[in-house]
C-alpha cells in the first residue's frame, strides 16, 4: 500500500482513547528566514518565461517571483486561461520572504484553492500580458527545437523499416521536408546540394557525443569543401564510381536514444502527434527519389544546387520507368 | 496566523498535488494545517507517521497526519477532530 494510503487510513480511528499511550512525537528545527515555493510547469510556460526575462534583462526567477507579488496586489486575479494538456514537467524554484508567502496561502485559503495553483496561474496571466507587450509570438516559444525533431525522426522508420538514415545529405533533406511541413519558419537555405543548415550537423553531432546516437563521425558544422562537394558528385554520378572521399555517414538511435525518444514522445500530447506527423513524413519521404522530389516541390531551395541538372536528369529516368 | 508561534513554525514542504488532495478530500488548506502548527497543540508517534491535534485560528479543531523529512514536515491528511479528541486536545495542548 502506498504511504499516502496507508497514512490515509489512520483518520478512520478515533484517537481519543489511545491518545496518551501513544510515543511523543519529535519537535522540530524553525524554518529559515527565506522561504522557497516550487512550482511545476509545463516546457513551454518555462521557456517563454525565460524568453520574457531575457527580454526585460531579469534572471527570470526574479521576474516569476514580481507575478506573484503583483497577483498578490490584485484583489480577485484568477486566471482565465483555459488549463494546457502539457504535462508539468519541469519545476521552477521561487524564494520568496516568508511574508509574502504567508500572504499567498491566505490568498489561497480565502478562495479554498492550492495556493501552488494559485501562484502558476497569476504567473501565466501575467506571462500573456508580458508576451503581449512586448510582442513576442507565444507559437514561436512552443515549436519543437531541432534535436526534438531528429531524435523524432531517428525514432521512425522508413517504408522498408529502417530506422537508419544513410548520409548527413539525407538527413538534411528529411529534417527540411519536417521543417517546410510543420513550423511556418526555417532556418534551411538554398546551398551547393539543395537546403543547408548547418545546425544539422551540429545537432547530430552533440546527439553523437550524448550518446544518443551511433555511427556519423564528427561532423563538420561548416558546409562541404570543394574537395568533399565533388567527392559527392561523384558519388551522385552513379554506382560504379571510385570514390576517394570519406565513407557515407549513417545516423541512427542508440538503445540510449530510442528510451529518451519515446519518453519524449508520451511527454504530451503535443509531442505524441508530432512524433506521429514526423513518422509519417519520413515514410512518405525517405526513399531513393528524396533529393529528386524535395527540387522538383521547393525549387527555389534548389537555386544553388551544383546537381540540379543531374537530379533533374535522373527524375526524368525515374519518370519514364 | 497566530503570530506568537509563528517564528517555531517548520519549513513545510508542500506541493500542488497535496494541497489539491488536502483540500478536496478533507477540506483542510495548507494555511489552515500550518496554524494548527503555530498554535497551542498536542503531537504524537504512530511508527513514521506523526499525529497533530491542533486548532486553526478560526476555531477549527483539526487531527492532522504529517511526516518529518529532515528539516521539513509534509502534511499529508486531516480531518475535524472526533469528541473525544477535542476532549485529549483540551487536556493536552499547549
Amino acid at each position: 500500500m502506498k504511504k499516502s494510503a496507508s497514512w490515509d487510513s489512520l483518520l478512520e480511528r478515533d484517537w481519543g482513547d489511545t491518545w496518551d499511550s501513544l510515543p511523543d512525537a519529535p519537535g522540530w528545527d524553525a524554518r529559515a528566514k527565506t522561504a522557497q515555493i516550487t512550482l511545476r510547469l509545463p516546457r513551454t510556460v518555462l521557456s517563454r518565461i525565460k524568453r520574457v526575462a531575457a527580454r526585460r534583462s531579469l534572471p527570470y526567477h526574479a521576474l516569476a517571483r514580481s507575478w506573484i507579488a503583483k497577483g498578490l496586489r490584485e484583489p480577485e486575479l484568477r486566471s482565465t486561461i483555459p488549463e494546457s494538456d502539457e504535462p508539468l514537467t519541469e519545476q521552477l524554484n521561487i524564494k520568496l520572504d516568508h511574508v509574502l508567502l504567508d500572504d499567498l496561502k491566505a490568498r489561497a485559503h480565502e478562495q479554498r484553492y492550492p495556493y501552488h495553483r494559485l501562484a502558476r496561474e497569476w504567473i501565466e496571466t501575467a506571462l500573456v500580458q508580458e508576451e503581449g507587450d512586448l510582442g513576442l509570438d507565444q507559437a514561436a516559444a512552443q515549436r519543437p527545437s531541432l534535436m526534438e525533431l531528429m531524435v523524432l525522426l531517428l525514432h521512425s522508420s522508413n517504408a522498408r523499416g529502417e530506422d537508419v538514415v544513410r548520409g548527413i545529405t539525407r538527413l538534411q533533406k528529411l529534417l527540411f521536408v519536417v521543417e517546410q511541413k510543420l513550423l511556418p519558419s526555417t532556418d534551411f537555405y538554398a546551398y551547393n546540394f539543395g537546403p543547408f543548415d548547418e545546425e544539422v550537423n551540429k545537432t547530430a553531432e552533440a546527439l553523437r557525443l550524448a550518446g544518443f546516437v551511433r555511427g556519423g563521425h564528427p561532423a563538420s558544422a561548416e558546409p562541404l569543401s570543394f574537395a568533399a562537394m565533388i567527392a559527392v558528385v561523384v558519388e551522385k554520378a552513379g554506382p560504379g564510381v571510385p570514390l576517394d572521399h570519406e565513407p557515407r555517414k549513417d545516423f541512427a538511435l542508440t538503445e540510449v536514444g530510442h528510451e529518451r525518444a519515446e519518453r519524449l514522445r508520451k511527454s504530451g500530447l503535443a509531442y505524441e502527434r508530432l512524433a506521429a506527423y514526423v513518422a509519417a513524413i519520413r515514410q512518405e519521404y525517405d526513399k531513393d527519389d528524396l533529393v529528386e522530389r524535395i527540387y522538383a516541390e521547393y525549387p527555389q531551395y534548389a537555386e544553388n544546387s551544383l546537381i540540379r541538372e543531374k537530379v533533374a536528369r535522373r527524375a526524368k529516368r525515374r519518370g519514364k520507368r | 496566523m497566530g503570530s506568537s508561534g509563528r517564528q517555531y513554525l517548520p519549513e513545510f514542504e508542500w506541493d500542488e498535488a497535496n494541497e489539491q488532495k488536502l483540500l478536496e478530500r478533507h477540506e483542510v488548506s495548507a494555511r489552515e494545517a500550518e496554524e494548527c502548527f503555530a498554535n497551542a497543540h498536542a503531537k504524537k508517534r504512530v511508527g513514521d507517521a506523526m499525529l497533530m491535534l491542533g486548532k486553526t485560528d478560526n476555531g477549527r479543531m483539526l487531527l492532522l497526519v504529517y511526516e518529518r523529512k529532515g528539516r521539513s514536515v509534509r502534511v499529508y491528511s486531516g480531518r475535524e477532530m472526533t469528541a473525544r479528541e477535542r476532549a485529549v486536545y483540551n487536556r493536552r495542548a499547549r
